[in-house]
């Protein structure tokens, strides 16, 4: 049987949590733009920063332009949920507002870096990919040049990784850095700090 | 150890992220080495309680579990043809669970009994979040992208994370 009285945080934290999401969705087209400016500066500059090949954006949607074999690759519409799960998260906490802005700060870098990061190690994969589903004779052509560009060539387990970082671990960041900074609150909530000290 | 107004880690705090981050990632793999069990025990089930649930509301909805060894199955709500992946059936949550409780310092026997009440709550809301799709998507087909990305997404986080929470509350009473 469920204790009133065990619900009443947990409760109070989903309900602000749903709330601060729900905010957080009424501006996610306008953060998605601002957000994304942020992103793309970098991971051309990863790539390159010689404009040969750049992500390009039109709104929310972003696009992958490698100019040297006219390509252009539409990434997806791009939202960066785990962006506003952190905030939500944070901004959900009963905690100081400074606790709050401090470790926002530093989850918001932290995912940041991560975009960046998986953004650049996008553009191989997304590369790689259209190469390896051209005829033989063709990708044997073009082969040289793109390895000269994007020297880390697609494998069974770079594209496996990436596919689990899409899956599993983007969310599992924003949750680490909550985790992280929210433990010693939700020690005292458990009541863990005081066992531990009588031991 | 620093305050917890400022962003300062304590030792404790790093071994939980530690153990967190070394469940999620045990997780995954054998997430990735056993994807049958996952299949068989999770995705399967789930995908035929909403069904039901689904034609207990008079909805139309058929499940194909032909594709279940390829990771999914096909619900059709009234004749259009959704795809239930894992995603869908929100796994991270069972697994974020698993990870979050197992890292957190409590007995074994605490652990054991966060496990076995919130992994079964989290899977029901799981048939519900199907449900829910589901109706969505033979009341207003086009808020299916919506509910789907985003709503669900974050209601079963959330819900993951309020199971997760009442069981800190149980571990401080005990």
């Amino acid at each position: 049987m469920l204790e009133r009285a065990l619900l009443r945080a947990p409760l109070v934290f989903l309900l602000r949590f749903a709330a601060v999401a729900g905010v957080l969705y009424l501006f996610r087209a306008d953060v998605s733009a601002f957000y994304l400016s942020l992103v793309t500066a970098p991971a051309n500059w990863l790539l390159g920063g010689d404009g040969g090949v750049a992500y390009t954006r039109q709104g929310h949607e972003l696009s992958l332009v490698y100019r040297q074999l006219g390509l252009r690759f539409t990434v997806h519409d791009i939202i960066y949920q785990n962006l506003l799960v952190a905030l939500a998260l944070f901004a959900a906490t009963q905690a100081h507002w400074m606790w709050k802005l401090q470790w926002g700060g530093v989850a918001i870098l932290t995912l940041w870096a991560s975009h960046v990061v998986s953004l650049f190690l996008g553009g191989h994969v997304i590369v790689w990919d259209f190469l390896w589903s051209l005829p033989t004779d063709v990708r044997a052509d073009l082969l040289p040049r793109v390895a000269e560009r994007f020297p880390m060539e697609r494998d069974w387990l770079f594209s496996r990784l990436f596919g689990l970082w899409h899956t599993w671990g983007r969310q599992s960041l924003a949750l680490a850095v909550w985790a992280l900074a929210a433990l010693p609150l939700l020690r005292r909530l458990s009541g863990a700090d005081t066992q531990e000290t009588a031991k | 150890m620093l305050g917890i107004d400022t962003p300062g880690i304590d030792r404790r705090s790093l071994r939980f992220l530690g153990l967190f981050v070394a469940g999620m990632v045990s997780l995954g793999v054998l997430f990735e080495c056993l994807p049958v069990l996952f299949q068989q025990l999770y995705m399967s089930p789930v995908a035929h309680l909403s069904t039901s649930l689904l034609q207990a509301m008079s909805v139309d909805a058929v499940l194909d579990t032909g594709h279940l060894g390829d990771g999914f199955c096909e619900l059709a709500v009234s004749r259009i043809l959704y795809r239930i992946t894992f995603d869908c059936t929100g796994i991270f949550a069972i697994l974020a669970f698993t990870s979050l409780t197992l890292a957190y310092p409590a007995t074994v026997r605490q652990r054991a009994s966060g496990l076995a009440v919130g992994l079964p709550a989290i899977f029901v809301f799981s048939v519900l979040r199907i449900t829910v799709l589901g109706l969505i998507a033979n009341l207003e087909p086009a808020w299916i992208e919506l509910f789907h990305v985003y709503v669900m997404e974050l209601a079963t986080l959330g819900f993951m994370l309020f199971t997760w929470m009442y069981w800190l509350g149980q571990v401080r009473r005990a």
